[in-house]
């Protein structure tokens, strides 16, 4: 709709041409002004609420657990994680794919909903961002304690080295070196460089201390000149670009790992789309159950509303349906390809030693985010709480039984083994993951604004445009100013 | 004659606009609204930019020539690493094989085109930036400032300006 | 320059092996056959492969874990089967129950090891280049680059790699070889470390012997000249190894004999079942095309016959 106020515009036909940026307004309460965002943030740096200092204990005690359990492996040797010969790949290999899964959500909620001008993803995406980069950086952790000499992990580095020898560059490992490592760096230098503007609102308002320098240092003399801004648009919008295909390529080559390879039940040419779209799916899941744990941490209550968290859930919802819809494509394509040892890894998969997780599996993923689609549900905080952590152990067993099952029955009737429960080790490493993944998070949202205070400016005052627009149209004359809002 | 700093503060974007307007209107000796004015807003707005007239951005020809920079190093390099492998071919496969070289060389394209993207925000935007001669914290928080560089003998119109348009708060620089 | 290099040499580094363009091999292509009549399943070329690969006995609770070393497995099969729990439960004084006792033909031995194949589904997939082929056509393993990412044996349709899961030099943690006994390790083969991975090597310090002595005399190495320490050991001499290229090798003539092409994926003799009597070589999972270089010559069994 076009803005029709004369009443002070003296060139209304040069100045106020075209279509106003933003017409969707309803993701943010319409009495939220500008300073009452900055002091909202600014604040939850200082205060959150005690259980925060609970959740940052709980983490530093899984991490230890994790390290613990890593350091009795670093010494022993990989076989206290009780796999075979068979059985090489584990928990680890499943826990990498996870992490890789959970860091995609925040791409595709900060790169493609931004390229479409999804307003609604303008409170959420900060921190799904931070989620991609800490994710990334725990499932990197887990391609390293899953080698059996991480102390040469180096050796897959391409540089010319005193050894004289290059990386086998033929390797799936080797590119998802390369793709997790570029892809880990873009999503750090997205983070940073969607937060300058916000770093430079907390330099102005924080007078002392270590903070003080911190964000003096990171916000490089931002002070949101024209020039700036001009150009931090468009670079922020290449940038969303960018993230976009290597979000894709990202997962894709992940599940190449497993694609190109020769075995029963890897050996899959949809692959790389079920990986994607299951990588945003959980990460989706793993989004809400965030959302709701920093909602109430950090008092984000007006900002993480109920109304964004519909949204959040209907796309976790449409993922979740386009996912099963992939994976009963997988299935169809083992089935009817009839290649007759993926069909009897599929056969294996349902009716041997993991059927039980199989069956458990596509209840989680596949029969319970139908709990998503009820309105009444999708804004009831228990449920969805419970529920988005369900969906993402139901992931979290699909990339196990992707993983696990292949190696013990494979081509090769002799070596099948399906004896090898993973040690406590391995399940105390992914234990130590999630407190790693989480007291990075935790640290990050009381550092960093968790939020993002420009992008909710320009929502807010997207919703003053609409307002005054609305009152113009009434014939109310010249409505209130457009960035003062009620306190 | 010496020039002058002067920076408003405005509490909305519409009365900022207005006084841009009437400031480009009034054609002063000595001041260029193209040079001698800067903007400064808690928000991006690209409305604004109708009120400046087109301004040139460059920075999206920073990820062109980086990512097809890196392709091309990576693509070489990669191939020429393999050039090495002739005593320890893989069976089956070629030495330098193509498709699989792609795979990488995509993947560094777009970690050349991220990094020259952040490259050319820093030069065009001028960052790390020093501190404008006038600053107040309020334009990052909930007001648009415009930091006015201009003769002395014009700043008094200048300032009758933007009061006609509202600005709440004006900062100055010590006279010379 | 490498990339002059590059351009110079293209048409050789888009060669594909063994099914395109100009075959590697230097005069040596090393390759096995094993005679599943003659094989008794005794074992004995299991053992000598412990002793002359330094393999690490693991014992019994981690071989029923799956962490054994056999880089030489003998695998059993049987072509009928027997009713389950007829006769095993005898000694503990069960009813024995009407029907078969033993199984007809008694078991099938299948000594499996590496199988060396020319397009190995291991090689491309290492991702620091520790598994590679060698100009005399075998699958190599290099352990001071594995790191261990055990991917190799992933992808291995045989799952013949064995992975060190323990320092099993480590007098301190799990040694398998206390005081006199590390003594009897061989000083021609390294002991690996925890942490790599590890297989069969046609028993590659015996071949690299002969060959550095054939290459100062300037001759290739002679049938006979050099043994396997599996095939040393097996008293029937069931495995026959040598150097394919030599047309004089047994081996050669063992594979043209049988009408086994290393190059392809599916022997033109499968399609005459009938006339098959003599010609009994097959190599396993040749339908996914590794193209390996270990021909089995089929036990003849009564019932064939």
């Amino acid at each position: 709709m076009k803005i029709k106020s004369d009443t002070f515009i003296r060139n209304p036909k040069d100045l106020w041409k075209g279509e106003p940026e933003h017409t969707e307004v309803r993701d943010l309460s319409p009495h939220i002004g500008f300073n009452q965002i900055t002091s909202d943030v600014v604040n939850s740096l200082e205060n959150p609420r005690p259980i925060y200092w609970w959740a940052i204990a709980i983490c530093i005690a899984m991490v230890g657990v994790g390290v613990a359990c890593e350091v009795h492996q670093y010494k022993t040797g990989l076989g206290v994680s009780n796999k075979s010969n068979t059985n090489v790949w584990g928990v680890y290999i499943a826990s990498f794919i996870f992490w890789v899964g959970v860091s995609h959500a925040g791409t595709l909620l900060s790169a493609l909903l931004h390229l479409t001008h999804s307003d609604w993803r303008k409170s959420v995406f900060r921190y799904a961002e931070a989620m991609t980069t800490f994710a990334l950086m725990t499932a990197g952790l887990f391609v390293i304690v899953h080698l059996g000499r991480l102390w040469q992990v180096y050796y897959v580095m391409p540089y010319p080295n005193e050894r004289g020898i290059w990386p086998n560059f033929q390797s799936p490992l080797v590119w998802d070196m390369f793709v997790i490592g570029t892809y880990l760096t873009c999503s750090s230098i997205f983070l940073y460089t969607g937060m300058i503007p916000d770093l430079a609102v907390f330099r102005d308002n924080i007078h002392d201390g270590w903070r003080k320098k911190l964000y003096t240092f990171l916000a490089m003399g931002w002070q949101g000149t024209d020039r700036q801004w001009r150009n931090f648009r468009v670079a922020y919008l290449t940038l969303s670009v960018y993230l976009i295909i290597l979000a894709v390529s990202g997962h894709s080559v992940v599940s190449s790992d497993f694609a190109m390879s020769q075995q029963p039940g890897w050996h899959i040419t949809s692959f790389p789309p079920y990986f994607v779209v299951g990588a945003l799916y959980s990460g989706n899941a793993a989004l809400i159950t965030v959302f709701i744990i920093l909602r109430y941490m950090f008092r984000y209550e007006e900002y993480l509303n109920m109304d964004v968290l519909r949204k959040l859930v209907r796309l976790t919802f449409a993922l979740a349906m386009i996912w099963t819809y992939l994976h009963f494509i997988e299935m169809a394509t083992v089935w009817y390809g009839h290649d007759q040892a993926a069909k009897d890894q599929l056969i294996f998969k349902a009716t041997g030693v993991y059927a039980g997780w199989w069956w458990l599996f596509n209840f989680l993923a596949v029969v319970c985010p139908w709990v998503m689609a009820f309105r009444r549900w999708q804004t009831n905080l228990p449920v969805q709480m419970v529920l988005s952590l369900l969906l993402n152990v139901g992931m979290w067993l699909e990339r196990w039984l992707i993983v696990a099952p292949t190696l013990g029955h494979s081509h090769y009737p002799w070596t099948f083994d399906f004896d090898q429960w993973p040690s406590y080790i391995q399940w105390g490493i992914l234990f130590g993951s999630f407190g790693w993944f989480g007291l990075l998070l935790l640290v990050f949202c009381k550092v960093f604004p968790a939020v993002s205070m420009y992008e909710l400016k320009e929502l807010a005052y997207a919703r003053k445009v609409e307002l005054r627009h609305a009152h113009a149209e009434e014939g109310h004359g010249r409505p209130e100013l457009a960035t003062k809002g009620a306190h | 004659m010496s020039k002058r700093h002067l920076l408003a503060l405005f509490d909305s974007f519409d009365e900022a606009g207005e006084a841009i307007l009437e400031l480009r209107g009034a054609k002063l000796k000595g001041f260029d609204t193209d040079h001698d004015m800067i903007i400064k807003s808690p928000i991006e707005h690209p409305e604004f930019n109708r009120v400046f007239g087109p301004k040139p951005v460059h920075v999206q020809w920073f990820p062109l020539f980086g990512s097809i920079v890196g392709c091309t190093f990576l693509f070489l390099l990669v191939s020429g690493s393999q050039a090495n492998f002739f005593e320890q071919l893989k069976g089956g496969k070629p030495i330098v094989p193509i498709p699989i070289n792609l795979v990488m060389t995509y993947a560094l394209f777009m970690l050349s085109g991220v990094f020259l993207t952040v490259l050319g925000l820093f030069v065009c935007a001028g960052l790390p930036a020093r501190r404008l001669p006038l600053y107040s914290s309020k334009v990052l928080d909930d007001q648009i400032g415009i930091l006015v560089k201009a003769d002395e003998a014009t700043m008094p119109v200048i300032k009758a300006i933007l009061t006609k348009h509202k600005a709440i708060e004006f900062q100055e620089e010590a006279g010379k | 320059m490498s990339i002059a290099n590059l351009l110079q040499n293209w048409s050789r580094y888009r060669d594909t092996h063994p099914y395109g363009g100009a075959k590697p091999h230097m005069g040596y292509k090393w390759a096995m056959a094993i005679d599943m009549d003659i094989c008794t399943g005794c074992n004995a070329c299991t053992v000598a492969c412990y002793a002359e690969n330094n393999l690490a006995v693991v014992g019994k609770e981690k071989f029923l874990n799956g962490k054994s070393m056999h880089w030489l497995r003998i695998e059993r099969y049987w072509h009928d089967s027997v009713e389950a729990g007829d006769p095993i439960e005898l000694a503990d004084g069960k009813e024995f129950k009407e029907g078969k006792q033993f199984h007809d033909q008694g078991a099938h031995f299948l000594p499996m090891m590496c199988q060396h194949c020319e397009a190995a589904p291991c090689e491309t997939v290492c991702p620091v280049g520790a598994t590679n082929h060698t100009q005399d056509g075998i699958n190599s393993q290099i352990y001071n680059r594995c790191v261990g990412s055990r991917y190799c044996n992933a992808n291995c349709p045989y799952k013949v790699r064995y992975f060190n899961w323990f320092n099993y030099q480590d007098p301190a943690t799990e040694n398998v070889w206390p005081e006199p006994l590390n003594q009897q390790l061989n000083p021609d083969v390294t002991v690996r470390s925890k942490g790599v991975m590890e297989k069969c090597t046609f028993c590659v310090q015996r071949l690299r012997a002969v060959m550095v002595d054939a290459r100062t005399e300037e001759r290739l190495v002679r049938e006979g000249e050099v043994q396997t320490a599996c095939q040393q050991a097996c008293l029937a001499g069931a495995i026959s190894f040598g150097n394919m290229l030599n047309p004089e090798s047994r081996i050669s003539k063992q594979w043209m004999q049988q009408e086994v092409n290393i190059a392809l994926d599916a022997q033109p003799k499968n399609k005459h079942v009938g006339d098959a009597v003599d010609k009994r070589g097959y190599r396993i999972l040749e339908n996914l095309r590794p193209y390996p270089s270990v021909m089995y010559l089929e036990q003849v069994r009564e019932s064939a016959v």
